[in-house]
């Protein structure tokens, strides 16, 4: 990993240095690179991505100054993933690793019995962090990663610092816990 | 489920969960404590300090990483957006014409603009931004919809402040000294609803807007129209002033003359007393206004405030010279209440007039809350120039030019034949900045100029070009004004209320209540004053006081410390040493402190007042060497305030070295050395060497000179660095100890921590000694200090670590690698040798690879360390009879082989230890007389001198043993230091004789070589 802080980047980025950008996927890129592979399900798709998102950094920063540059590039790698997938309209299941994401919290947030029932997203995503609040963080961090990000158990895994039978016991237990409290809410 | 539902939820979920999941990282949250520590800065390395003199310290510490565990997080969190877009929280500032700007930590915004307020961006538009539309009154942001005003915070939460009625929309809102608001705004009055005795011309259809002026009375919900004014199309209706306590409104033509509403009153009744009419060109007004009829027509006065009851008003005037020329005149008057007339205002330097006539360039004045500013083109000796000076009310003693620059320069070709009044002109003044859009488009499309008022940098903006920073910037004035409420509000300081365990000395038991506040048998300076007895009876505080503990009264002619003055020195000023900081304090509090010694002799406490009362109050606590108890080991710094709500005393940590506010860093773009470009360090080969170089200049910071490169060749003269510099880096102290690894330079801090510095003067905190202790058991509670530092790879950096010990010990050297990256401590150090044997050299640790070699003390052993693992040994006197005495120079390349001078002989032997394995030495064929200097960084070769017959010769010897001569003999060479920048070699070569003592820089790129001289004052 680049030993550059994001404010040393920040800063290659508004002196309009291009070594921001080597810096940035030096820094970032594994990272970004599997959010977009899993949603993709290619990683030639997910590298075009994660170019594009870096051509997007360098158009928005400057003025841009993002507080967290993590952060700032992986959700703009996973909006531009998000789009590319729909735009594609490939959206051929059983492509990356957001199918299998979907399918495991699929059931979590909608009724079995009415799986393509029009869901109130917005309600749930406010449950959804409500619910996230009241977690660990390591457990958030999990979830987060696993469903947000659309990263593989074995990736998880490596960034928690984890074994991976201990990321998929935990988030088979969030899971549950989440499909309770969206019962109590009222959403499923 | 479908899919793109999936994707909106979670596209919903919250940044700052997004932002805590990509940035976690499970190794780091392992060792949290680490973490924790990086995050708090020194305070946490003082306070981990305490671990090793134990007491009180240590439990200040705990539960500072226990008091607030979201905290852990905070580096990782993304901050909230606030209501425009940006970060931090909003503030809003009112221009002399009554415009709205705002600004957050990062960018002004006005208008349908916004730039950065650090001068990193040009102006950028927002018109497509769809921003919010916002007013203030220079205190609280304003919201308005649904026919009613909302008070917003800075991200979006608002509380309803009045109803609009009848009003439209409000274009100034002010709240007025007793909770009632004040608004100017339109009305549009139908037409049916036009009173029958008379309908204002020219209206229309649909009927006429008003400007109404209403005093919204908020503890009846009722509201007065003070203002109706219906003539609005009239072009010469318009604004014409909105400060903060005054309003006024120009309208119509001449006969309505100005309006003027004075808030400064409490009373409503005054307020509503203080509406009337200000004719000046009669002598009808009411004389409850005090400010009588004036003989000026109404458009010739171009401004005006008022200030403490004095009216200020520019009059613009012409006239004929003695060429029966008209020329216009602009005239500064000030009027008191029952003044038969008003005076023309010369005070001081602010005498706009007297610099005008001649040369016919009028000058004006806006008229702000706490300044009136001047605009004018004047002629100086260095030509016409375009000034802006910035006068308070209520100083006399002349007034700060805060931006001055030739017409030609600013304007270019278009210089103006005269400057017309810039009625578009205002100035915003948030008391730390100062901006103004200059009067017509500058020659490189600048159209506003920012002023720093603390150091008097400023840059031009305009729409295409990034701004540059201009003007001398002194360093140690960078501290932003900051206020008690501010620094409580900042989340990245420990801060909170009193308790028990935290600080005794200041908790107020909870069954005190206001009632008895005169009882409260809390005490101050821990059980040795009442904070009841403010009235300092040092008498009797004394009594309370043990042994050692003193009480300084104040001399009562002395200037009491200020809030800005203390938290500037410890936080943000040039003093960057705990303990020269609480001397600083004590100089600054004129003596008025109070010391106490807790029953542990290395630790005592100071308070520095602020005022009598002692319920707002600076507190140090210092740590001393037990033995030496004068000796100061580290000061940990609070500020403290009685919070009268809550009963209880509040504290804030202070980090003694706040990155953002002590960091070097530079605001102009130079690096840290105040030059341009790169800084390369040579590595040198004495002790102390330290010669460095970048564009612009040569430098020998050890002498803390400097040279430019582009003078008078060959008679480049060293001068001294900027004080700003010098004051830095402390040269010459024992404060800090500058270093560098050939690559970069590092901060030692006495009693501090190890900062690398970066090229534009960023601090980037590596470790501190505190976690040395527990990793090696050779180290006890004494002092580390660092030495010798080498980048083993990027991110890699050996330091040797010294333990400054009393006499009677071997110094102990203590090898260690810090991991660049995750700023992980790794001690290279074995605990089963004997401490006799370790190393007691200086330069007798070394790296190659992975290893840490270093000498053992009878230069005849030679210990591989390794990160891990236990180390080896190699008996360097064998076969060979190899001896490395005391201070000889050896250094092991990256192809592990070992240079060195033999003992006596000063030679080069070359000795394979490659997997450890012993190789019979080999003598260098030219080693005769030569003499040992360094390595080349990021090269496999060895800087040697070569003395004969007094003449000292510079060779690059290669690994085969061939050489190269970089410089011919020369005379008594003192120093030699060097680095390899890709391939071209730089030495700084330094040579005295009787008379003078020279540098000279050679540059050698294998085929040519070129050289500057520098000779010092």
């Amino acid at each position: 990993m680049s030993s550059t802080s994001d404010a040393q980047i920040i800063s290659l980025f508004h002196a309009r240095d291009q070594k921001a950008l080597s810096e940035t996927q030096q820094k970032y890129g594994g990272l970004c690179h599997s959010i977009a592979k899993n949603i993709l399900g290619s990683r030639e798709d997910a590298e075009e991505c994660l170019n594009d998102a870096l051509y997007k950094l360098w158009e928005t920063i400057p003025p841009a100054k993002p507080n967290n540059l993590a952060a700032y590039l992986s959700v703009t790698v996973r909006n531009l993933a998000c789009n590319r997938r729909a735009a594609a309209k490939a959206a051929k299941r059983g492509g990356g690793e957001l199918d299998v994401a979907l399918s495991e919290l699929e059931n979590v947030l909608a009724s079995p019995e009415q799986p393509d029932a029009v869901l109130d997203t917005r309600a749930l995503s406010d449950a959804m962090n409500r619910f996230l609040g009241g977690l660990e963080a390591e457990t958030r961090v999990m979830f987060v990663l696993r469903y947000w990000g659309d990263l593989t158990i074995k990736e998880i895994a490596e960034k928690c610092g984890a074994g991976q039978s201990k990321v998929k016991m935990t988030l088979l237990r969030t899971r549950n816990d989440l499909k309770a409290f969206l019962e109590e809410e009222g959403l499923r | 489920m479908r899919e793109q539902d999936y994707m909106k939820i979670m596209n919903g979920l919250r940044e700052d969960y997004i932002s805590e999941a990509v940035n976690w990282d499970g190794t780091a949250q392992k060792n949290r404590r680490s973490i924790r520590r990086l995050s708090l800065g020194v305070g946490a390395i003082a306070a981990a300090m305490a671990v090793v003199v134990g007491g009180i310290g240590y439990g200040i510490y705990r539960d500072r990483l226990t008091a607030n565990p979201q905290q852990e997080n905070s580096e990782i969190t993304i901050e909230k957006l606030n209501i425009l877009g940006g970060h931090g929280e909003l503030h809003g500032y009112l221009t002399t014409s009554g415009d709205c700007f705002f600004r957050d930590n990062t960018y002004f915004y006005g208008g349908e603009a916004k730039w950065a307020i650090d001068g990193s961006t040009p102006l950028l538009h927002t018109e497509d931004a769809n921003l919010p539309e916002l007013l203030t009154d220079g205190e609280q942001i304003y919201t308005q919809h649904d026919g009613n005003v909302y008070i917003t915070d800075s991200y979006g939460e608002e509380t309803l402040a009045f109803s609009l009625g009848q009003m439209n929309n409000a274009k100034r809102i002010q709240k007025l000294a007793n909770g009632d608001y004040f608004a100017l705004g339109f009305t549009t009055v139908a037409a049916s609803e036009l009173p029958a005795d008379g309908v204002p011309m020219p209206h229309t259809e649909g009927g006429f807007s008003a400007l109404n002026g209403v005093l919204y009375h908020t503890e009846t919900g009722e509201s007065d129209v003070i203002l109706s004014i219906h003539d609005l199309t009239d072009s010469n209706s318009s604004f014409s002033q909105n400060l903060q306590n005054f309003w006024m409104h120009q309208f119509g033509d001449s006969k309505d003359g100005w309006y003027y509403w004075d808030s400064d009153h409490d009373n409503k009744d005054d307020l509503y007393h203080s509406v009337e009419y200000l004719y000046f060109n009669d002598d009808e007004s009411n004389e409850d206004i005090g400010f009588k009829g004036l003989d000026f027509q109404p458009e010739e006065i171009t401004g005006f405030a008022v200030h403490n009851d004095t009216l200020w008003f520019e009059r613009l005037t012409k006239s004929a010279n003695e060429n029966g020329e008209s020329r216009t005149f602009t005239e500064l008057y000030t009027m008191q209440r029952g003044d038969a007339e008003p005076v023309k205002n010369y005070r001081g330097d602010y005498d706009f007039a007297a610099n005008v006539p001649e040369n016919d360039y009028p000058c004006y004045s806006y008229f702000g809350e706490r300044y009136l500013y001047g605009v004018m083109q004047k002629q100086t000796d260095a030509g016409l120039v375009f000034q802006v000076t910035r006068h308070a009310y209520d100083a006399f003693d002349g007034d700060q030019t805060v931006f001055e620059m030739p017409v030609s320069e600013l304007f270019g070709d278009q210089i103006p034949n005269r400057l017309e009044r810039p009625e578009y002109m205002a100035f915003c003044d948030t008391e730390d900045y100062l901006f103004f859009p200059l009067p017509q488009k500058g020659a490189n499309g600048e159209l506003i100029i920012q002023v720093n008022l603390k150091n008097g940098t400023w840059f031009s903006l305009g729409e295409n070009t990034v701004p540059q920073m201009q003007g001398e910037a002194d360093i140690t004035d960078q501290t932003d004004a900051v206020s008690p409420e501010l620094l409580f509000r900042d989340a990245s300081l420990e801060s909170g209320y009193c308790s028990p365990e935290q600080f005794p000395q200041y908790y107020i038991p909870a069954e005190h209540t206001a009632a008895d506040t005169d009882k409260i048998e809390c005490y101050r300076m821990l059980p040795f004053a009442k904070a009841s007895e403010s009235a300092l009876d040092t008498a009797a505080l004394g009594e309370h006081l043990p042994d050692g503990g003193a009480w300084s009264k104040r001399d009562p002619d002395a200037p009491r410390m200020t809030f800005e003055d203390a938290f500037r020195l410890i936080t943000g000023g040039s003093v960057v040493n705990g303990t020269e900081i609480m001397e600083q304090l004590c100089k600054l509090s004129a003596g008025y402190d109070a010391e106490a010694h807790l029953d542990r002799p290395e630790i005592s406490d100071r308070e520095f007042w602020l005022d009598d009362s002692g319920k707002d109050f600076f507190y140090v606590m210092l740590y001393s060497h037990p033995e030496s108890p004068q000796d100061y080991y580290f000061a940990e710094f609070y500020y403290f305030t009685y919070d009268e709500a809550q009963k209880q005393y509040r504290y804030v940590f202070l980090p003694a070295r706040s990155a953002e506010q002590v960091s070097g860093k530079q605001p102009d773009g130079t690096n840290f050395l105040g030059g341009t470009g790169t800084v390369h360090p040579y590595s040198g080969s004495a002790d102390g060497v330290l010669f460095a170089e970048d564009d612009a200049y040569y430098y020998d910071l050890q002498s803390g000179m400097r040279a430019l490169k582009n003078g008078e060749n060959p008679a480049l003269v060293f001068e001294p660095l900027p004080e700003r510099v010098l004051n830095r880096y402390y040269w010459g102290t024992a404060s800090c100890r500058l270093m560098s690894d050939g690559q970069f330079f590092y901060m030692y801090m006495h009693d501090s921590a190890l900062y690398r510095i970066n090229n534009d003067g960023e601090e980037q905190y590596l470790m501190c000694p505190d976690e040395l202790y527990g990793k090696a058991e050779t180290i006890d509670s004494e002092q580390i200090r660092f030495d010798c530092l080498h980048l083993m790879d990027d991110d890699k950096l050996f330091v040797l670590g010294i333990s400054s010990v009393s006499d009677e010990k071997a110094t102990l050297y203590v090898p260690f690698v810090v991991d660049l990256k995750t700023n992980v401590v790794t001690v290279l150090d074995n605990p089963d040798l004997p401490e006799e044997a370790l190393y007691n050299y200086w330069d007798s640790s070394w790296y190659a690879g992975d290893c840490i070699y270093s000498l053992t003390d009878d230069g005849r052993t030679l210990e591989v360390c390794r990160p891990e693992g236990s180390p080896s040994y190699l008996d360097l006197a064998n076969d060979a009879g190899v001896e490395l005495g005391n201070n000889t120079r050896w250094y092991i390349d990256a192809d592990k082989r070992l240079w060195f001078e033999q003992n006596g002989d000063s030679y080069f032997v070359e000795l394979d230890v490659f997997s450890d394995q012993y190789l019979v030495p080999q003598k260098s064929p030219d080693a005769n007389a030569a003499e040992v200097a360094g390595l080349l960084n990021g090269s496999k070769k060895v800087v040697s001198m070569h003395r004969e017959n007094n003449q000292t010769s510079v060779y690059v010897r290669n690994p085969d043993g061939s050489d190269a001569q970089m410089m011919a003999g020369t005379g008594d060479v003192n120093a030699l230091a060097f680095y390899n920048d890709n391939g071209v070699y730089h030495f700084a070569v330094r040579t005295a004789d009787d008379f003078a003592e020279e540098v000279a820089f050679i540059t050698h790129d294998g085929i040519s070589v070129s050289a500057d001289g520098v000779k010092y004052p």
